[in-house]
């Protein structure tokens, strides 16, 4: 349906469709929705909205602290409706959708059954051990889910884990900076695995690969900002696995795999530490001329032109 | 399959739509290629602002200097864009320059009438104008997008809060379902109707997160009459979600139950929603989407909607017992509802008279 709309609007918008003639194109064309199709949508809203209402109120139950109905009913409580919900996945005449929900519903009961270890046994409030082992312990279920929303949701809580134990014990060289390196270590091979799938097993979820892509590229560009905002003389791993970043992005996604998606990303990247190389070394060095601020303007503009440009050439080629 | 012979073109060929194919000659780039640029020429902005305050400080210093710099750039930047042939470099650069030139008006205005409803009316003003009348796409967007934010402030400057976003979910309903009306300006029509929503979910977010956040640095948020605020927004909110309705119901023969029932749905949401703000809105929005078969605008719509109730439900004022309870209740409710649309529908399948084919 959206593919129909797309399409009608590119063909109004260039002129092949004359105006006279649009009222009657948007009906042969078909881009309103069929009463099956407001039936399915209604569907999906309620399941939805149904299912995670229930997950979230055994939440809330939890976070009451209702101490007066001892541990074992509240255990108790949270692992029926986490066997239930497991249960309903697993139950034959289940649609793709309602099994999706229903995984959706576990691995958030999972989460609230670890919050409830914590709350008794009291092993503090958000630990890093309680989200690395929900992401440990859920990986069945976002596995079977087959579920791309469910998959990133597991990464983020994986992320989560990892700034969590590095704002604990983060130490070393790595010190303050733990956290982005975690960060883009899991987004990173997360990113690699699924393209893998992708490429080789037919896995679904193009754009999520691309969050996830967002998720690696995010810390490595902050962490190379943050070396050359305080650089001082010294060689940071960041300023050796920038660049290699940036080569193996071209290279698998120029040449083994074309996403131009990607290829936006590293620019968008280089763009934001040259820029930020130039303000440095221009304005702060420069005791912030007002030449300096014009000519860091004009170099941005340049740098997103020529990205554009190459971009828009890579573009032109890829699509007849 | 090349792209000249799709099902769609095959489909409108039949059916006796003439196709001048000749006429196509624009190569859209996607989505974020654009946004590359963008990134690039805001960034750009932001430093030649900085060089215009610290270089050319005396054009702030002085209110005739200021508004007489600042249109003339606004003004380059439309003799840029006219001449640029759809360039997307020089579409950024004429943005840059014509941001700076709008801060540089502003500047002037605001010391004149000092941060209230006057100059809040005043940016819309400008904001409008520059919307019609700047030939870029990009720039038509960037000024919905502001015209959004100087409304609400203009309203919260004069005593009047949470009226400005349903009054953009009524101008969205408006312009989206009558988006096909003048194919001529189908591109200026998509780019008023985006900016109107990233607007409305901006209005919206800073709405949920506290309207202090940012109107209380320039003002003193206090309403003239909460009740009669509240009213009005419930009302326009409403009348957007009933005309998404209509326009929805009208599209099919069904029967006197079905619409009777649909439009109750719609009339009952719009009055919860003077308990739960932004409800009508959310699923007004959705609607639209859906109706018009656009992604963007349900996933928009989807976001208002949870953003909605989260926000009602995180700030009610009982128990965390009593949530959970009301949660179970509203769950099982959504399920059942689910499970007897499911038999209905089967059971009119059954009888043949469903006309879902």
């Amino acid at each position: 349906m959206t593919t129909n709309r797309r399409e009608l609007v590119s063909l109004v918008e260039g002129g092949v469709i004359a105006p006279e003639q649009v009222p009657q194109a948007v009906a042969v064309a078909g881009v309103s929705p069929s009463p099956r199709a407001w039936a399915v949508l209604l569907d999906r809203l309620l399941l939805w909205l149904g299912g995670l209402a229930l997950a979230l109120s055994v939440l809330f139950f939890v976070a009451y602290h209702w101490s007066a109905l001892g541990n074992w009913l509240r255990f108790g409580l949270v692992q029926v409706a986490l066997l239930g919900a497991v249960g309903v996945a697993i139950w034959r005449p289940a649609t793709m959708w309602v099994s999706r929900v229903a995984l959706t519903a576990a691995f958030t009961l999972l989460g609230v059954l670890l919050a409830l270890v914590g709350q008794v046994y009291q092993t503090g409030a958000d630990p890093w051990q309680l989200f690395f082992a929900w992401a440990v312990l859920g990986l069945p279920w976002v596995w079977a889910a087959r579920f791309s929303v469910l998959w990133l949701v597991w990464i983020g809580i994986l992320n989560l884990a990892l700034w969590l134990n590095a704002s604990v014990w983060g130490r070393g060289v790595l010190a303050g900076e733990s956290g982005l390196w975690g960060m883009w270590a899991v987004n990173i091979a997360a990113q690699a695995v699924w393209e893998w799938g992708a490429q080789r097993r037919g896995w679904p979820g193009r754009w999520a690969i691309r969050v996830v892509a967002l998720g690696g590229g995010a810390p490595i560009t902050l962490l190379m900002m943050s070396w050359v905002a305080g650089f001082a003389g010294y060689i940071a791993p960041s300023a050796v696995l920038f660049p290699v970043w940036l080569a193996m992005l071209y290279a698998v996604y120029r040449y083994w795999r074309f996403d131009l998606f990607m290829l936006a990303g590293g620019c968008v990247s280089i763009i934001a530490v040259l820029t930020l190389c130039m303000a440095r070394w221009v304005m702060w060095e420069g005791q912030g001329e007002a030449v300096g601020l014009l000519l860091v303007a004009v170099t941005v503009f340049a740098l997103g032109a020529a990205a554009v440009a190459w971009l828009a050439r890579l573009h032109r080629e890829a699509t007849p | 399959m090349n792209g000249l012979d799709t099902p769609l073109r095959r489909q409108l060929i039949q059916a006796g739509v003439v196709l001048h194919e000749q006429a196509v000659t624009a190569h859209r780039l996607p989505w974020f290629v654009r946004g590359v640029q963008a990134l690039s020429g805001w960034l750009a902005a932001l430093f030649l602002l900085g060089f215009i305050a610290t270089g050319v400080v005396w054009v702030l210093e002085s209110p005739v200097a200021a508004l007489v710099v600042g249109s003339v750039m606004i003004v380059g930047a439309y003799v840029l864009l006219r001449r640029s042939s759809g360039s997307d470099v020089i579409e950024h650069m004429a943005l840059a320059f014509s941001l700076a030139g709008q801060l540089l008006m502003a500047w002037p205005l605001a010391d004149m009438l000092g941060f209230s409803a006057r100059f809040g009316w005043g940016l819309v003003v400008m904001q409008a104008v520059l919307a019609v009348g700047m030939p870029s796409r990009l720039h038509r967007f960037v000024a919905v997008l502001l015209a959004c934010l100087a409304l609400e402030f203009a309203l919260a400057a004069g005593g009047i809060v949470q009226v400005a976003s349903s009054g953009v979910v009524l101008a969205l309903v408006a312009l989206w379902l009558n988006e096909l009306r003048w194919p001529t300006r189908l591109s200026d029509v998509h780019a008023w109707g985006v900016g109107l929503t990233v607007g409305l979910l901006v209005l919206q977010g800073l709405a949920l997160a506290g309207q202090a956040l940012w109107l209380g640095s320039f003002i003193d948020v206090g309403t003239l009459s909460p009740l009669l605020n509240r009213s009005v927004g419930t009302v326009l909110a409403g009348v957007a979600l009933l005309w998404v309705t209509h326009s929805i119901l009208v599209r099919h023969s069904l029967s006197k139950a079905v619409l009777l029932v649909s439009y109750g749905v719609a009339l009952l949401v719009a009055v919860l929603s003077y308990g739960v703000p932004g409800l009508s809105g959310g699923i007004t929005v959705l609607l639209l989407g859906a109706a018009v078969s656009h992604r963007f605008l349900m996933s928009s719509g989807v976001l208002l909607l949870l953003a909605a109730v989260g926000h009602y439900y995180y700030w009610l004022d009982m128990s965390l017992l009593h949530k959970a309870a009301l949660l179970l209740v509203l769950g099982s409710g959504l399920l059942a509802l689910r499970w007897g649309l499911r038999r209905w529908r089967r059971a009119i399948v059954k009888r043949g008279h469903f006309d879902g084919r």
